[in-house]
């Protein structure tokens, strides 16, 4: 995007949503108040938080790589043989499309037999997910002449001549192609149709560093798995010191014991099946480590709250998630001055280890109107810009509603209201009653139908005669009322 | 000790309460604290109260209220931008899962920094706050809800209040009105009432017929008024109460009349 193009998202953006009253202005450009920040564009960086992001695919295909250009901004996944582990591919993509848009990011995703028709399709298709089926040039006829990743020349020349979709190329001979508009686009072309090779460099997905111990004997005792566990992982975070890898996920697996022989089916050849599941214990770090003794505080933080759910014969420890001790971490808060940044790291390790990493969360503003839906929660995840990829982050578009209550109850409470002339006169909320002095509304929130369910709701903030404040509305049509916040 | 035989009643009342008002002042100033160590509760009127102009680093700071729709949530919301100024991140400790993130954003709370610990036992939330504040990257820990609505945790406010000390942050800490007769490890305590309209101080009460009719409700529909209760504050005389007027809009809060004494009960403190 060209440096115009961004002022002029940015004006778009101001225009239609005003700075909100008392927000820090976040740049001044000729005494102008902007919305947004300007940072020098830095494909490196770009291309480094790619190959982070890459590590996600991982989970779908062993087979992942970069877009092979100089500016890459695409993930190629060859999932050959893996779709019916999801569902099908349409369902893959599903999974594919909602584990990016866990991490606070939109794509677009196309499954095609070709790189090429597969790119194709996910800049210029239709639809956010696109399954290619059928013969590749019937799919790519109605695409754009862009959607061939070809040079700006040859896309200049194909203009001039109003050759502006593929299925008009593809009617053109073979023979007169490379001599009018150069080698590349028959290079391009025959790459989308399956006709010619491109060849992809996969990264390789580090193997993961385990320990284990074997017992001689079935053990239960916690102090004595408790010694255990600290030494392996001792052994581990050595092991990853000598390769100079960090991780960021480590799973402690406690294996129970095989069935004695004389219970088993002679029949049965799967080992598996004579175990109990092994219990289990996963650790996943804001920010990945080395560091024994930071493991341990972290362990037993969940050690304490674990149940063992019998003996157990072997214990496995594994790091996942392993990145170079030289990749450079980004800061997890924008402003990180003043040196705190590692205690905050393991106060957030702490709390995740204890509460869940669900229980810890940061808010974002979306563009929604129910004040339900007006905030999105999101994990913290390492390796992710504090201001997520794409095109409209959602700030842009959001408003932070002075108008709300501080207290926003996660469930509206039923309300018995008695009414005079349509507005509140009196509340009844449990035991407690109400009477309103003062009555301020209706402000109407509705969703529109062809989102989802028709929502219609009237707000009033009602100040009660012993100086109360609360937020109430009346659910239309069906004419009932519910306290939704306070304050 | 001055002598104030030679004026009248009133003349030596009102000496009195100047040399009051010069002890707290001079409590104030002379401490043996600097300028980094006190954050602005973010209501200038409140910090004229104050002997330390603000809070203090490495406290509590404790909100009494009674039931729902007092409004000390934005009260105490107001501190969390000048405590982020210089760096930090703000903690709320939300077991209900109440905050409301879109009116903190409008407060100029920068959510980028704020994060949010929902545990699901009691237990656990106070042992967030006490890892919260014992952490020197946390500028301000509110515990958001009634996190210790029992008379009988007093000794988990004085591990908190020692998290505090450690750690070097503000622990903002909202608690039922019921527990104001209770001791206490805040460094300052504050009482928040709802003023009924046409009370004592408050702007008198809208005429019953205005309730019906949307032109005749919006100006008292902008703004409301609470009483302010300073229970007790390490360094400061006797409590003190104010009448403040919270304009919905913008969110300012202003001191509209102190009142001369505080109507409370006699201030109750475990430090």
């Amino acid at each position: 995007m060209s440096l115009a193009e961004a002022d002029a998202m940015l004006e778009y953006a101001d225009r239609e949503h005003p700075p909100v009253r008392g927000a820090r202005p976040a740049e001044t450009v000729r005494g102008e108040t902007r919305r947004g920040e300007r940072f020098p564009s830095d494909p490196e960086a770009d291309r480094q938080a790619l190959r982070e992001l890459a590590w996600s695919g991982f989970e779908f295909t062993p087979v992942v790589a970069i877009e092979e250009t100089d500016t890459p901004e695409c993930l190629l996944l060859d999932i050959a043989g893996c779709p019916h582990l999801f569902g099908g591919e349409a369902a893959m993509c599903r999974r594919v499309q909602q584990a990016f848009q866990n991490q606070g990011l939109h794509c677009r995703i196309a499954v095609a037999d070709t790189i090429g028709a597969a790119w194709a399709l996910a800049h210029y298709g239709r639809f956010e997910i696109v399954c290619s089926s059928g013969p590749l040039a019937r799919a790519l006829a109605p695409l754009p002449v862009e959607s061939l990743r070809l040079p700006p020349d040859v896309l200049k020349k194909l203009a001039r001549l109003d050759l502006q979709r593929v299925g008009q190329l593809l009617k053109l001979p073979r023979a007169v192609l490379p001599s009018r508009f150069g080698k590349q686009l028959l290079v391009r072309l025959d790459q989308a149709l399956g006709q010619r090779p491109e060849p992809v460099t996969p990264l390789v997905c580090p193997e993961p560093v385990e320990v284990e111990r074997v017992f001689a004997e079935p053990i239960r005792k916690r102090d004595w798995i408790e010694t255990v566990l600290e030494e392996l992982i001792v052994r581990l975070t050595e092991q990853l010191q000598q390769r100079q890898l960090v991780a960021m996920q480590f799973t402690f697996r406690f294996v129970a014991p095989r069935q004695p022989s004389i219970l088993r089916l002679e029949t049965d050849a799967d080992e598996s099946k004579h175990r109990r599941p092994p219990a289990m214990i996963d650790l996943r770090l804001v920010a990945p480590t080395d560091s024994a003794s930071y493991l341990q505080e972290l362990f037993a933080l969940q050690w304490e709250r674990f149940h063992l759910p019998g003996e157990i014969d072997q214990i496995v420890l594994r790091a996942g998630q392993l990145s170079s001790r030289k990749t450079r971490q980004r800061a997890l808060f924008d402003r990180n001055d003043d040196g705190n940044e590692a205690k905050l790291v393991a106060l957030l390790d702490r709390l995740r280890g204890r509460l869940g990493r669900q229980s810890v969360v940061r808010a974002r503003l979306t563009s929604e109107w129910l004040p339900e839906e007006l905030v999105r929660y999101e994990e913290f995840l390492h390796g992710l810009p504090t201001v997520t990829a794409g095109a409209f982050p959602p700030e842009w578009t959001a408003r932070a509603d002075g108008s709300l209550p501080p207290r926003l109850y996660r469930r509206p409470f039923p309300l018995d209201v008695v009414t005079c002339d349509d507005r509140p006169v009196r509340l009844r909320w449990g035991r407690e009653t109400f009477f309103v002095h003062d009555c301020e509304g209706p402000q109407r929130i509705e969703t529109g139908w062809w989102v989802r369910r028709l929502i219609r709701r009237d707000y009033y903030r009602v100040a009660t005669r012993d100086g109360r404040r609360l937020w109430v509305f009346r659910q239309q049509p069906r004419d009932a009322w519910f306290l939704h916040g306070e304050g | 000790m001055p002598q104030y035989h030679d004026g009248s009643r009133a003349d030596t009342l009102r000496q009195l309460a100047s040399r009051l008002r010069q002890l707290q002042a001079s409590r104030g100033t002379t401490a043996h604290r600097t300028g980094r160590e006190i954050i602005s509760s973010g209501m200038p009127d409140l910090d004229r109260l104050l002997p330390d102009g603000g809070f203090r680093r490495g406290t509590l700071v404790e909100w009494l209220a009674d039931g729902p729709g007092t409004g000390v949530e934005r009260l105490l919301l107001q501190v969390v931008p000048p405590a982020l100024q210089e760096g930090g991140v703000c903690l709320v400790i939300d077991p209900r899962q109440e905050f409301s993130p879109a009116l903190a954003a409008a407060m100029n709370i920068d959510l980028q920094r704020t994060l949010l610990v929902r545990p699901g036992r009691a237990e656990d939330a106070v042992w967030a706050a006490e890892q919260s504040l014992r952490c020197p990257g946390v500028a301000v820990t509110i515990a958001w809800n009634e996190l210790l609505d029992r008379s009988a945790e007093n000794r988990i406010l004085r591990r908190l209040q020692l998290a505090a000390e450690t750690g070097g942050g503000l622990g903002v800490l909202l608690r039922p009105a019921s527990l104001q007769g209770q001791p206490s490890w805040a460094d300052i305590r504050l009482l928040v009432r709802p003023v009924p309209p046409g009370a004592r101080g408050a702007p008198p009460a809208a005429p019953v017929h205005s309730l019906h009719k949307e032109t005749d409700v919006a100006p008292e529909g902008v703004r409301h008024w609470m009483e302010l209760d300073i229970l007790h504050c390490r360094g400061g005389l006797g409590s003190r109460a104010a009448f403040l007027e919270i304009d919905d809009e913008t969110g300012a809060v202003h001191l509209v009349s102190e009142l001369a004494d505080s109507t409370s009960s006699p201030r109750a403190t475990g430090a």
